[in-house]
């Protein structure tokens, strides 16, 4: 072989070498272009594709007079990447002070092996954007919404709260959650590898719909002399605990609705969550003499009474098993409705109930809504427990215990509906708090109209009992009467139910009442838990009835009965 | 048939390339070099314009956020100055106290007398301290002033 020869060979080896290699490199190419095209798009988008979540904003809350209740604040999240962190001692340093950790604590954590660990979730606004200026490498910043309520404890178990993962908890804040929160956007698209969108990218962006505003019947200045009468009454009376229920009666509005003891949902993660649970919806109690409104108006519009009816009171009914009595132990003889009324006689109540007959007693405690949701717009509404002919539970005594309030468990917001019925020509309204849905943006503003559930008894029962528990009132010279107002109510002292019977000297006394009779504009309930400084009604909720009573007449501007008159007269 | 050599040493290929291009060959060349190069520089330019466009719409977006944080902060804020507690403790600090329905009067028209509730209501039991002359006379003043 010649050199010339072994020369065209190696020429030949070389090119067949890198023709080949050349068809590998083409075949390769083609097996990723071509065969493998739709795995590597795919993953080629798991890198560089990232879909960020735009936050809504959560809604409002205002009362009826647009006053802030609650809002959303900005604070940052702090998290640390160990690893990337050049000098952890000085950021240590620079750090533990402005985030409130202890140094130490702080130390640890950035000498550690973790990748990443979060370092406050709650950074005031300063810090944070003290951080972002300094821009330390491996410190992550990131504002976050969170809950505000200005009025601090105002209304807390109404308004409920908020958690740090945007979830409304009790109250409105749990009932209108979907509402208030809105709905999450998103910005989809390709982004650099410190997380920024690629300008040329493609990218797509749906912008969050923030959370609709929620207007409320509240009225921060009734609440809140509302929420102090509440308060006083219970440092007076030495009571455990407390609810107030103030209602419009034409139309259902909720004005107020206090409880206490309260917590500031500001700092809700520090209290005891049984103080989170709104007493006005979720607590049912036993009425005692409240119940005897229902009871009365119910054997009146039946007809199994009349305003004049007499009765005679022995002080002691034997019914289906059970003695009853009087809470005084006396008896009153021959007595008239009022005088039941005034004298709160458990006997004579007992025995208009029997009169009536149970199918019509339950049927008119059904009417006043009593046993069933009353559909509150608040979170953890119970229906309480109205045990009725043919339950298991229910036995032939019941319809006479039951007559006079106990037995018979209802919430505070059923009490005061039932209540409101009476004051509202007999009509039944249905309750509520929110009285307009704003939402941000495009929609349609939604405005809560009064709605009438049904119509419980006739205007003329309603008119008639209303006269009766005014006249009962002015007999016994209640500590509940306003001077210049006529006041229509009912004092109750309700027997605590405890394992094997009631307590001994414990009681939840109460008072419902509205006024001005003529008129009425407001209905009041006040229920004290267990006072000790008087077992009695009429020693503890009826005046404090009293002073929100007339504390609500400068608030809501409702003249005296003889202004009221002058003025009709003057219209007519 | 002449033996022709071929060489594949790099000198030699150079040489052997036809360097000799006409005229017309290069301006083409140069005319395509020429529209490529202008519409580089064209995607070039709207690139830098879209890039520094979109950046400029980040710092704005996020100047918005930063506006809205700081709207929704002294939102708040104002919120929290004009709680009822706080506005209730400035005003007794003031020198104000809560109404008392008894201290409430209404104006009669068309008179413009003065009557506390309990006058009205010809209760005999009236909280109310009698009206000073010059109480009487601001208030019917008051009544003149108001039209009535």
């Amino acid at each position: 072989m010649t050199a010339k020869q072994q020369y065209h060979n190696r020429i030949f080896v070389v090119m067949a070498v890198l023709s080949a290699a050349g068809l590998l490199l083409v075949a390769q190419l083609a097996r990723w272009q071509i065969f493998q095209h739709d795995e590597f798009v795919v993953l080629a988008k798991e890198q560089n594709q990232r879909e960020i979540e735009l936050k809504a904003s959560r809604g409002r809350i205002f009362d009826s007079n647009n006053h802030l209740l609650a809002a959303n604040d900005f604070v940052y999240e702090v998290s640390a990447s160990p690893q990337i962190i050049n000098d952890p001692y000085e950021t240590t340093d620079r750090l533990y002070r402005l985030l409130n950790i202890p140094r130490e604590t702080l130390l640890d954590g950035l000498l550690s092996d973790a990748l990443w660990i979060p370092l406050t979730r709650s950074a005031p606004r300063e810090a944070g954007e003290t951080l972002r200026e300094w821009d330390i490498t491996g410190i992550e910043v990131n504002p976050r919404s969170q809950r505000a309520y200005p009025e601090g404890a105002l209304a807390a178990q109404l308004i409920g709260f908020v958690n740090d993962n945007n979830d409304g908890y009790y109250g409105l804040e749990g009932y209108y959650d979907k509402v208030l929160r809105g709905a999450s956007g998103k910005q989809e698209g390709e982004h650099g590898p410190f997380g920024d969108l690629i300008p040329l990218g493609e990218f797509d962006i749906t912008p969050p719909k923030e959370g609709a505003d929620l207007y409320l019947t509240i009225n921060r200045a009734i609440q809140q002399a509302v929420e102090d009468e509440l308060y006083q009454a219970i440092q007076r009376y030495g009571a455990e605990s407390g609810t107030v229920v103030v209602l419009e009666p034409k139309t259902g509005a909720l004005l107020a609705s206090a409880n206490w003891p309260a917590y500031n949902p500001n700092d809700f993660a520090q209290t005891d969550a049984v103080y989170y649970i709104n007493n006005t919806v979720s607590w049912p109690y036993e009425p005692g003499s409240v119940f005897k409104i229902v009871t009365m108006a119910a054997a009146l519009d039946s007809g199994t009474i009349g305003p004049g009816t007499s009765v005679r009171d022995e002080g002691v009914l034997e019914y289906g098993g059970q003695s009853i009595y009087n809470s005084d132990r006396q008896a009153y003889g021959i007595v008239d409705m009022t005088t039941v009324l005034a004298k709160s006689l458990n006997v004579s109540t007992a025995q208009i109930a029997i009169a009536m007959g149970a199918e019509r007693f339950y049927t008119y405690v059904r009417r006043f809504g009593l046993g069933r949701l009353t559909e509150i717009d608040i979170y953890g509404e119970t229906p309480g427990t109205v045990k009725i002919p043919g339950d298991i539970y229910w036995y032939e005594s019941a319809l006479a215990t039951n007559s006079f309030g106990q037995g018979i468990a209802v919430t505070p917001i059923q009490m005061a509906v039932a209540v409101a019925a009476i004051a509202n020509d007999g009509l039944l309204m249905k309750p509520y708090v929110a009285q307009k849905v704003v939402p941000r943006g495009a929609g349609r503003v939604i405005e809560v109209q009064p709605k009438i559930i049904r119509r419980a008894v006739s205007a003329d029962t309603a008119d008639v009992l209303t006269q009766m528990l005014a006249d009962a009132l002015e007999m016994e010279d209640s500590p509940a009467l306003i001077p210049g107002y006529r006041v229509a109510g009912k004092t109750g002292t309700a027997e605590i139910p405890i394992p094997g019977g009631y307590h001994p000297y414990l009681t939840i006394t109460s008072f419902a009442g509205y006024f001005p009779v003529d008129d009425p504009q407001v209905v009041i309930l006040v229920i004290l838990n267990k006072p000790t400084v008087s077992k009695w009604g009429t020693k503890t909720a009826a005046p404090t009835f009293n002073r929100i009573g007339q504390r609500l007449i400068s608030l809501m501007d409702i003249p005296p009965d003889a202004v009221q008159q002058l003025t009709i007269n003057n219209e007519q | 048939m002449a033996s022709q050599s071929i060489s594949f040493r790099p000198a030699k290929i150079v040489k052997q390339l036809p360097w000799s291009l006409d005229r017309k060959a290069a301006l083409g060349s140069l005319l395509i070099l020429t529209t490529f190069s202008l519409i580089g520089w064209l995607y070039l330019g709207q690139a830098s314009v879209i890039t520094s466009s979109t950046m400029k719409i980040d710092g704005l977006r996020q100047e918005i956020d930063l506006l809205n944080h700081q709207n929704s902060e002294l939102t708040l804020e104002i919120a929290e100055l004009e709680s009822i507690r706080r506005v209730e403790a400035r005003a007794r600090e003031l020198g104000f106290s809560p109404t008392n329905p008894a201290n409430i009067r209404y104006l009669s028209a068309p008179n413009a007398l003065v009557s506390a509730p309990e006058e009205l209501a010809g209760s005999s039991q009236s909280q109310m301290p009698e009206s000073a002359p010059w109480q009487a006379w601001l208030d019917t003043l008051a009544a003149n002033i108001v039209g009535e």
